[in-house]
């Protein structure tokens, strides 16, 4: 566990780095609102740091048709977690850093447990946020109605009355799960080498 | 005999019938749907059509939009005239459009969609369009299919020959379709005769954002000028005007104007008279020049001169080209070389020849007289030829009685329209020789072939315009939408596709390819944008604000409620509602309308702001509601004004 990492590796250490860095820049998740008379569908894009939607006004006009129903407002500022994800994956990317000049394999595995509870976290929150999203409704909005599920979807798609909301893992997610990979990679190898010893 | 016959019929069955499977196939314009249900002017739902085509509105003063090959309405866009169902021409935003030196006027009679070109090619720009009766010219926005621009044109009656347009679209062209007199003033109208009238050219600059300026207006010989057609490639420092009645008749005209063997093609080369800008006389000419900045009001300037020479102070500007009989349509070919004139009330389509045109100017003998100081040149010194009728063949005369437009295919085809004979001549462009004749039903006037003025027509498709529709559709009391027809030309001969009626009476159209406009259209208004005096941006804004006796509302529209939630006012009050829609989603527009105002439905685009003048003249509560079903809750939209004593 106290031992050093090939030289190979501390380089994809580093490597991690950038690639992470990327991650700032590109959506997470994508949740695209189709339906019979959404031709062009509404999209909704998770960042690190914000929500946006696919083309300007999106989130607005998503918010224009919930309150239909009774759904809460989709608003990035009262979002504490876009607030504090951009620190959490700075610390990951920071730790990498750190894994590259102190490059010992312990150091490797305790960051790929960091990548494994950012994103099971990650997961988590936005579930209870979708939750929240769906069942904290306003009962007297005027098609709001006890027997739908208004809950968004985590993952893959859900009739919600006249809307088919998608939702998906986007480019962000994707880099992660390759720095994840990378990661594995490492400790996979280096755990050979030292079964070799 | 009959077993030729129907060998015929069969074997032109035969041709629909492959045509339709090739355009089915081969889907029109990369898949878009088109199926062999009607020869391939079936559109399958979902799918678009392949061309838009501009129609003008005729007596109804608008254009309207159909798209081909199926021949469904997409759109009618006000331009002349106003339209309740929208508010325009009655809302603040749309009445300045209107202004004219005669005062508010809220009718025309619209002709000649033409589109703006770039290099001889349309560019996708603007489309303009003339008023015929009280003389002005309109440019429509081609992002917004909206009207965004009326200039109108003094020393000037009846704007037929209008809005033609050169290669690059420096100049619009108006012209008289009536002489008068010039300045207008109190003279006995038999002196028409006497030469007391004139009629005038007029030159319409468009700056790079289309904005219309009158550069010049020519003063030339009272005849009364009827349509135009601009030069191109070889030929673009020109444009043509045809004319009739240069016997200068001032009554029953239908006879006294119609004496002439040969009446006029007026050549105007404008890059000359360009150059006389500096000699021209700054004149009277009080004329309106109103603009609708983007999401604003319209904006009404008065102008009181232009500036005018007459053609014979500007020498080598204007030429006169002898054509039989009362020509109609002038139309240049996509080389520039050919500028064919219809004779009207003859059986021969006249084919004058650019080149031996710039010969015959510079050459003393070719000049058969002049009419106050305008060159006359002789028939054949700039004649090419002339179309003649083809011999029977295979049972049909092709004829061509009473040709009045032509227009250019991408296969070195002329199609000229027959208003007496009721079709369609094809010939070809270097021999002249007629190919074939298409049907129409009935009464021809104008036709159009996509891009079929430009340098390089996109082709594929012609329509005839019709003037009566009689035993073609079901009938509807005595009078009938205007028909049209549409052939497919893509192959060798002509394939009838398609029939479907028009809004009001269009005269010309034109069409162009979808790839030109659909991406580009505009599917709102950005609330961003919107610099409207009396916008209100967002919900918590709406209020009601006392000036005196004058109330503004300011309301919000989205979906699907009004704010403010009441509107309360004094009996004798002027209440101004100035309607901002919120809704920022395409096809999402509000309607607005209150209980007995005379101003009509309020339609507001997504993002836009539209204001109405109410009087509050009786003591009571009245509702206000969205007019245009928005959502499962439309009929919730609504609220009250109350008027208090």
């Amino acid at each position: 566990m106290n031992e050093n990492i090939l030289q190979k590796h501390k380089y994809f250490v580093l490597l991690s780095v950038p690639i992470m860095i990327s991650v700032y820049f590109v959506p997470l998740w994508i949740i695209i609102m189709g339906g019979v008379q959404f031709p062009d569908p509404l999209e909704m894009l998770l960042y690190v740091y914000d929500i946006v939607g696919g083309e300007e006004w999106n989130i607005y006009t998503i918010n224009d048709f919930n309150h239909y129903v009774g759904m809460g407002k989709i608003n990035a500022e009262a979002m504490p977690e876009l607030k504090y994800m951009p620190w959490i994956l700075g610390y990951i990317i920071l730790f990498s850093v750190i894994t590259f000049f102190h490059s010992k394999v312990y150091m490797v595995l305790i960051q790929l447990a960091h990548l494994t509870l950012a994103g099971l976290a990650g997961m988590v929150d936005f579930y209870l946020w979708l939750y929240k999203y769906g069942k904290n409704m306003d009962t007297t909005a005027p098609l709001y109605n006890k027997v739908f599920d208004y809950q968004p979807p985590l993952f893959a798609c859900k009739q919600i009355m006249n809307v088919r909301p998608c939702s998906w893992p986007h480019i962000g997610t994707f880099i992660m799960l390759g720095v994840a990979g990378i990661f594995i990679y490492i400790a996979y190898k280096e755990r050979e080498l030292h079964l070799k010893k | 005999m009959r077993n030729l016959k129907n060998n015929i019929r069969f074997s032109g069955l035969l041709i629909v019938f492959t045509a339709s499977l090739f355009t089915s196939f081969c889907g029109l314009g990369g898949g878009n749907g088109a199926s062999s249900k009607s020869g391939g002017a079936w559109i399958t739902p979902r799918y678009m059509d392949e061309v838009y085509a501009f129609m003008s509105g005729g007596y109804s003063g608008q254009v309207s939009i159909n798209g081909i090959p199926s021949g469904r309405i997409i759109k009618q866009i006000p331009v002349f005239s106003v339209f309740p169902e929208n508010g325009y021409g009655f809302d603040e935003e749309t009445k300045g459009l209107l202004m004219t030196s005669q005062g508010f006027l809220p009718w025309d009679d619209s002709h000649h969609p033409v589109l703006s070109l770039t290099n001889g090619m349309q560019d996708g720009r603007w489309l303009f369009i003339n008023a015929n009766n009280t003389p002005r010219i309109a440019r429509i926005d081609l992002d917004w299919f909206e009207t965004k621009e009326i200039i109108e044109i003094p020393n000037s009656a009846g704007n037929h020959g209008s809005p033609y347009i050169t290669e690059n679209s420096d100049y619009v062209f108006a012209a008289t379709r009536f002489s008068v007199p010039i300045p207008q003033r109190d003279i006995p109208i038999e002196s028409m005769s006497k030469g007391e009238f004139n009629g005038t050219i007029t030159m319409v600059k468009l700056d790079k954002d289309g904005h219309m300026s009158i550069d010049l207006q020519v003063r030339v010989p009272a005849f009364h000028y009827d349509k135009s057609g601009c030069g191109k490639a070889v030929s673009k420092d020109w444009c043509f005007f045809t004319s009739y009645n240069t016997e200068q008749a001032w009554k029953m005209m239908e006879a006294e104007a119609s004496q002439n063997d040969k009446d006029y093609i007026l050549a105007f080369n404008w890059k000359v008279a360009q150059g006389c800008i500096s000699k021209a006389k700054t004149v009277p000419g009080v004329h309106y020049r109103n603009y609708h900045p983007e999401n604003q009001p319209a904006i009404s300037e008065k102008r009181t001169t232009v500036k005018m020479i007459d053609a014979k102070d500007c020498p080598g500007s204007v030429y006169y080209l002898p054509t039989p009989k009362s020509p109609h349509g002038v139309d240049v070919s996509p080389d520039g070389e050919l500028i064919v004139g219809s004779g009207k009330l003859s059986a021969q389509i006249a084919v004058h020849s650019f080149s031996k045109l710039q010969k015959a100017i510079n050459d003393k003998g070719a000049i058969e007289k002049t009419i106050d100081g305008v060159p006359v040149l002789k028939y054949e010194a700039t004649l090419y030829g002339e179309v003649q009728k083809k011999e029977k063949e295979a049972g049909k005369d092709y004829l061509c009685l009473g040709p009045l437009h032509t227009e250019f295919d991408n296969k070195g085809r002329a199609y000229t329209s027959c208003f007496l004979s009721n079709n369609i001549m094809v010939w070809d462009r270097k021999t002249l020789d007629v190919i074939e004749g298409l049907q129409t039903w009935y009464n021809i006037g104008h036709l159009s072939v996509v891009g079929g003025n430009t340098v390089k027509p996109y082709g594929k498709y012609v329509i005839g315009l019709d003037k009566q529709a009689k035993d073609r559709m079901l009938p509807v009391g005595p009078e009938l939408h205007h028909l049209v027809q549409l052939y497919d030309i893509s192959g060798d001969k002509g394939v009838f596709l398609n029939e479907f009626p028009t809004i009001g009476e269009p005269h010309y159209a034109q069409m162009a390819p979808a790839e030109l406009l659909a991406k580009k259209s505009k599917k709102f208004y950005n609330l961003k944008d919107n610099k409207h005096p009396h916008a209100t941006l967002t919900e918590d804004k709406a209020r009601v604000e006392r000036k005196g006796k004058e109330v503004h509302a300011y309301v919000t529209a989205t979906l699907t409620h009004f704010k403010p939630d009441k509107i309360e006012v004094k009996k004798g009050d002027t209440v101004y509602f100035h309607v901002t829609n919120l809704t920022q989603e395409y096809d999402m527009p509000h309607g607005f309308a209150v209980y007995g105002a005379e101003f009509p439905n309020l339609l507001v685009m997504p993002g836009q702001t539209k204001s109405a003048m109410w009087k509050a003249d009786n003591v009571g509560v009245y509702p206000f509601y969205c007019t245009d079903f928005c959502s499962a809750l439309h009929q919730e939209m609504q609220n009250y004004i109350r008027v208090s004593p």
